[in-house]
């Protein structure tokens, strides 16, 4: 198995492995989003340059459905 | 990889967008799931295993232009080279003496119509993952490693073009009518095998897809 099989289960596997745990959206992409993001800080080294590119799209769009959670949390909070 | 990735990421949307509506944050959980995996096989489907091939053709390509060669010509296997070969003539009007050929000798001097530089054929390791050497053999283990998506062949007597679709690199130019890149060299190579002709190289047409404009300039027993 090569490097990108092995990357590819690694994420996919955390990715079933959080829904499976959990059936609060919000934890769910909480934990998708820390998992996905030490994975690809792990193997940031040996990714090529354009799936970096597009893996940073992933966790941009995940980080700011992650902001949009933390202020709705923020929100419920302050009232 | 890509095609999977897309539907997954639309398969997982839509499963997203269904638990959302109903407001069942298992299902939308599932969803995003599978779009996350989807994006993630996309993501990983635009890696290229070719790019290596990049760093060895710009210095081949740099010594037959520092060399000023001026066209390719394919020679099939013979008892001669029973590897087959490329030769870059240094002549437009180039003269071929395929008994004084050997890969041992890789500059050709002698005359200057005959001179010119003999290659094996680029990225000839391909060759060793077909049974025969023929034009659909070798296209097919092409696009089984990806690095086609598909290639045609008209042939009308001497005429040949070779119409490759979806090449896995991104240098093609008109000068591979002198040194094409191993995938191109191998789709030309096994023509010329398969013919058993010598394939001079006339053109090469970069576009959407490649067309290479080649010429059947007869059989091993008329250069010897």
């Amino acid at each position: 198995m090569g490097l990108r099989e092995i990357l590819i289960l690694s994420f996919s596997a955390w990715a079933v492995f959080s829904c499976l745990i959990t059936s609060s959206f919000e934890i769910f992409l909480s934990l998708l989003l820390i998992g996905s993001l030490v994975i690809y800080e792990l193997s940031r080294y040996y990714i090529p340059r354009k799936v970096k590119v597009l893996l940073n799209q992933v966790v941009y769009v995940m980080l700011f459905t992650f902001a949009l959670i933390v202020l709705k949390k923020a929100m419920e909070v302050l009232r | 990889m890509k095609l999977a990735g897309i539907l997954l990421m639309i398969l997982g949307s839509a499963i997203a967008l269904i638990g959302f509506f109903n407001s069942k944050e298992t299902i939308l959980n599932v969803g995003v799931c599978g779009t996350f995996i989807g994006a993630v096989l996309f993501s990983f489907s635009q890696q290229k295993n070719s790019k290596f091939i990049e760093s060895y053709h710009e210095n081949l390509r740099n010594l037959s232009k520092f060399l000023e060669l001026k066209k390719s010509i394919y020679i099939p296997r013979n008892k001669h080279l029973p590897d087959g070969a490329v030769f870059l003539a240094l002549m437009e009007d180039f003269e071929i003496d395929l008994a004084k050929m050997d890969y041992e000798r890789i500059v050709i001097s002698g005359r200057e119509r005959e001179a010119g530089m003999l290659l094996k054929v680029p990225g000839s390791e391909i060759l060793r993952e077909v049974e025969e050497i023929s034009f659909e053999s070798v296209a097919s283990a092409l696009r089984y490693m990806g690095l086609i998506r598909s290639s045609k062949i008209v042939s009308s007597g001497e005429d040949v073009r070779i119409l490759v679709e979806g090449v896995a690199v991104d240098f093609c130019e008109e000068y591979c009518k002198v040194l094409a890149c191993p995938i191109c060299s191998n789709l030309i190579f096994s023509f010329a095998n398969e013919s058993n002709e010598l394939i001079e190289v006339e053109k090469f047409e970069v576009g959407e897809k490649i067309e290479i404009h080649a010429r059947k300039i007869g059989g091993v027993e008329r250069w010897v």
